[in-house]
C-alpha cells in the first residue's frame, strides 16, 4: 500500500486541491517540480514548497534512503525487557505519606498523567504544593532532583503556605546533617536552600481556558530551555472548563483531549510527571439522589493514566486509587499538618524494600498541628 | 486515481498527453473507461498505441480475482486464535482473538481494557513466540505489570526474559505520526527487511480515542476522514499481513429517554 497524502499534517484546503488534481499518494508526487505542482493543483509557489518539504523531508538523496527512512521507526520501539530494567532505576516523586506512596507504587511517576480529584477543601492544592517541593529533593537523598511548573487556574496558590511546607522539608533533611557549625550558619544555609527551592518552582496564572491552552503550547519551548523540570502541575484543570460550554460540549471534549495529548507528548519527550487536579460533581441516580463523581465527564476519565480520588471518611481524609494500570486498587488515610502531607498514624519505620530511601524520607515528621497565627494579632 | 504521466508507459509522450487532455481525459480511469476505437478517433493517437497503453495500465492498476476454494484454503491454513487469559471470555469469543481481523475492547475508565491487552500480549509472546507491538497513546504501558502477568504463566526466569524481549512498546501521541507508523510497518513487512517485522504477530493500539478526539467535533470535517483512514490501515494490516490487531476504545455516556423514563448507557 502506498503512502497516502491524507496521512500527513497538511492544511485541509491544500489537501483538497491536491486530491482534486488527482494526487493521492506519495508516489504520485515523486519527482514533480514546484512549478509543475503549482500549475496542476492551483497552489501558490510557497504552498507547493511547504508541501514538498513536508512530504519528502525524510528522504534525502537517492532511492536507497527510502529503506533507511522506514527502518528508522524501529529504533523508537522499546522492548518490555529493556523498559522493565529502566523502570526499576527511576525515582518517583514522593508525597511524604508513606502509605499513599506505597499504594501508588513509590510516588508520582514520570511519563504519566496523574489526576487528583476531590471535593472542595480536602487538600488537592496542599498535595500539589507538597509535590512541587518534593520534586526538588536531591537524588542523593532518594528524590528526583528536578524543578516544577505550577499552572494555577483558581488562584489558590499562597506563597506563605509554600514557605511553611518548604522550610519544614528543609528542616527535616537538614537536621540529619551533623556538623560543627554555629546556629547562625545553619540558619543561613537553610535560607539559601529555601531560596533555591522557591526558585525551582515556575508559576503561571491562567485566567481563562484560552490562556491555559496558550501556556500548554509554549511549554515545549520553555522545557527546551529549562531541562531540569520534572513536574508539571495544573491546579485545577476543571475550573475553566466547567462553565461556558453549555451548548458546545463537543468543543470542550476536543479541547480537553488535545490538552491531554499535548501533556502526554511533553511527558514522554521530556520525562516529566504531569499532575492535574479535578473537581467533583454530582451524578443523579434513578433511585437515591446523587453521588459524587469527578467532573468534566466520562471522556476526561480516559485521558489520565492514574486517578486518585480524595474523600472524607468521618473525620479522616482518605485517598482512593481508582485507576492505575499497574497497581491494585486501595484506600489509605492521610492527614495535612502545618508541615504538609503526612501519614495519618505516625510512621514507625518502613517495611518496604527501598530501605535507603525510606529511612531518610519517612523519618518521623510528626509535630503538633498548629494553625498559623493571624498577622497583626 | 493518478493523472496520466510520461513515466507510466513508454508510449505516453507529452504530445499524446496533451491530446488526451484536450478531449477531457485526465487520469487513468477515464482513459480505461472509454472504448479504444472512439478514443482513437477523438485523440488522433494510433489504435495500436492506445491498446498497448491500455494493457500496461490495466496490468499495473487492476485487482486480481481469486478462486473461492483457494481463498478458503488460505483462510483455514493461516488461522490463529489467541487466548485472552480468561477461559469464559475465550468461550464467548469462539476460542479467543482471531488473526486477520480487528478486535475492539470498549469500556468506561478503569474497567480493565489495558489489563486485557497485557494478558493477550503475554499469551502471544509466550505461546507463539512471536513479536507484539504495543502502541501506547495515554501512558498505560507498564513493563512491571507485564512482567507480573508473564511470570504468573511461566516460572523459568530465562523464558520470562525471552517473552518480555518480544513485546515492544512505542509511545504515540499524534494521529499523523500513528498513520505513518502503520504505513511503515506495512512496508517493512512486505519487504521482509528485518527480524522484528517478519516475526510480528500482534499489534495493540491503546487507545484509539486520544489520537482522534482532538480532530473531531470542530467545524472542519477532516476528523472523520482520519478516523476512516486509521480503520482502513488497521484492517489492511490485519487482512493482508495476517496480523492480529486489537484496538481499545473509550466509552462515553448517552441518555436515552423514552416516555419519561431516563436510562444511562455506555456508548463507544
Amino acid at each position: 500500500m502506498q503512502k497516502e497524502i491524507g496521512s500527513f499534517p497538511l492544511a485541509p484546503n491544500v489537501r483538497f486541491k491536491l486530491t482534486k488534481a488527482g494526487f493521492t499518494t506519495l508516489e504520485d508526487l515523486k519527482g514533480i517540480t514546484q512549478r509543475e505542482l503549482c500549475n496542476e493543483a492551483n497552489l501558490t509557489y510557497e504552498e507547493t514548497g511547504e508541501v514538498l518539504h513536508l512530504l519528502f523531508k525524510d528522504s534525502v538523496g537517492s532511492a536507497g534512503s527510502d529503506k533507511e527512512k522506514h527502518e528508522d521507526f524501529t529504533h523508537k520501539f522499546y522492548s518490555a525487557f529493556d523498559m522493565s530494567k529502566n523502570e526499576k532505576g527511576v525515582a518517583a516523586i514522593v508525597t511524604f505519606s508513606q502509605k499513599v506512596d506505597e499504594m501508588i507504587g513509590g510516588g508520582i511517576h514520570t511519563k504519566k498523567i496523574t489526576e487528583i480529584c476531590g471535593p472542595p477543601g480536602i487538600g488537592k492544592t496542599q498535595i500539589c504544593l507538597q509535590l512541587s517541593v518534593n520534586v526538588q529533593i536531591p537524588e542523593s537523598c532518594g528524590g528526583v532532583g528536578g524543578e516544577a511548573i505550577y499552572i494555577d487556574t483558581e488562584g489558590s496558590f499562597i506563597v506563605e503556605r509554600l514557605l511553611d511546607i518548604a522550610s519544614a522539608t528543609v528542616n527535616h533533611f537538614y537536621s540529619g546533617v551533623q556538623e560543627n557549625i554555629s546556629q547562625e550558619e545553619k540558619a543561613r544555609r537553610k535560607n539559601l536552600i529555601l531560596e533555591d527551592i522557591l526558585k525551582g518552582i515556575h508559576y503561571y496564572r491562567c485566567q481563562d481556558y484560552v490562556e491555559l491552552l496558550a501556556v500548554v503550547n509554549i511549554l515545549s519551548d520553555f522545557l527546551e530551555q529549562h531541562s531540569k523540570v520534572r513536574l508539571v502541575i495544573v491546579d485545577s484543570i476543571a475550573f475553566h472548563f466547567r462553565y461556558g460550554f453549555d451548548d458546545n460540549l463537543g468543543l470542550r471534549t476536543k479541547l480537553l483531549n488535545s490538552i491531554g495529548q499535548s501533556f502526554m507528548r511533553l511527558a514522554t519527550k521530556y520525562n516529566l510527571a504531569v499532575v492535574l487536579t479535578n473537581q467533583m460533581t454530582t451524578k443523579m441516580n434513578e433511585f437515591r439522589g446523587g453521588n459524587l463523581v469527578p467532573s468534566l465527564g466520562e471522556n476526561w476519565g480516559h485521558v489520565c493514566s492514574v486517578r486518585l480520588l480524595l474523600l472524607w471518611d468521618k473525620k479522616e481524609r482518605h485517598v482512593l486509587l481508582y485507576k492505575s494500570s499497574w497497581r491494585k486498587d486501595g484506600e489509605v488515610p492521610f492527614k495535612i499538618t502545618h508541615t504538609g502531607i503526612q501519614d495519618e498514624i505516625s510512621s514507625q519505620g518502613s517495611s518496604s524494600e527501598e530501605l535507603d530511601r525510606s529511612s531518610i524520607l519517612y523519618k518521623d515528621l510528626d509535630c503538633p498541628p498548629v494553625k498559623r497565627p493571624r498577622l497583626g494579632s | 486515481m493518478p493523472p496520466l504521466y510520461k513515466a507510466l508507459s513508454s508510449f505516453l509522450e507529452a504530445d499524446k498527453i496533451n491530446n488526451l487532455k484536450k478531449i477531457g481525459i485526465n487520469n487513468i480511469i477515464e482513459f480505461v473507461e472509454k472504448d479504444p476505437e472512439v478514443l482513437c478517433c477523438q485523440s488522433k493517437i494510433s489504435y495500436k498505441d492506445i491498446v498497448k497503453i491500455r494493457n500496461v495500465l490495466l496490468a499495473q492498476y487492476s485487482a486480481l480475482p481469486q478462486n473461492g476454494s483457494d481463498l478458503y484454503e488460505t483462510c483455514i491454513s493461516s488461522l490463529a486464535i489467541f487466548s485472552t487469559g480468561c477461559e469464559r471470555l475465550d468461550s464467548l469469543l469462539d476460542g479467543g482473538i482471531f488473526n486477520g481481523e480487528v478486535t475492539e475492547f470498549v469500556g468506561p475508565p478503569a474497567s480493565g481494557k489495558s489489563q486485557l491487552c497485557f494478558s493477550l500480549a503475554a499469551t502471544v509472546a509466550n505461546e507463539s513466540q512471536r513479536n507484539v507491538l504495543y502502541l501506547d497513546t495515554n501512558g498505560t504501558f507498564s513493563a512491571e505489570r507485564l512482567q507480573e502477568i508473564v511470570s504468573s504463566h511461566i516460572s523459568n526466569q530465562e523464558h520470562i526474559e525471552l517473552a518480555l524481549q518480544k513485546i515492544y512498546c512505542c509511545p504515540v501521541q499524534d494521529i499523523f505520526q500513528l498513520l505513518q507508523l502503520l504505513e511503515n510497518i506495512s512496508f517493512n513487512i512486505s519487504q521482509q527487511t528485518n527480524n522484528f517485522h517478519s516475526e510480528l504477530q500482534l499489534i495493540i493500539l491503546d487507545a484509539v480515542t486520544p489520537v482522534l478526539a482532538p480532530h473531531i467535533g470542530g467545524k472542519q470535517m477532516d476528523g472523520l476522514g482520519l478516523m476512516v483512514r486509521l480503520s482502513q490501515q488497521l484492517m489492511f494490516l490485519a487482512s493482508e499481513h495476517l496480523l492480529t490487531v486489537v484496538a481499545t476504545g473509550q466509552s462515553t455516556l448517552i441518555r436515552l429517554s423514552s416516555m419519561g423514563v431516563e436510562g444511562v448507557h455506555h456508548k463507544p
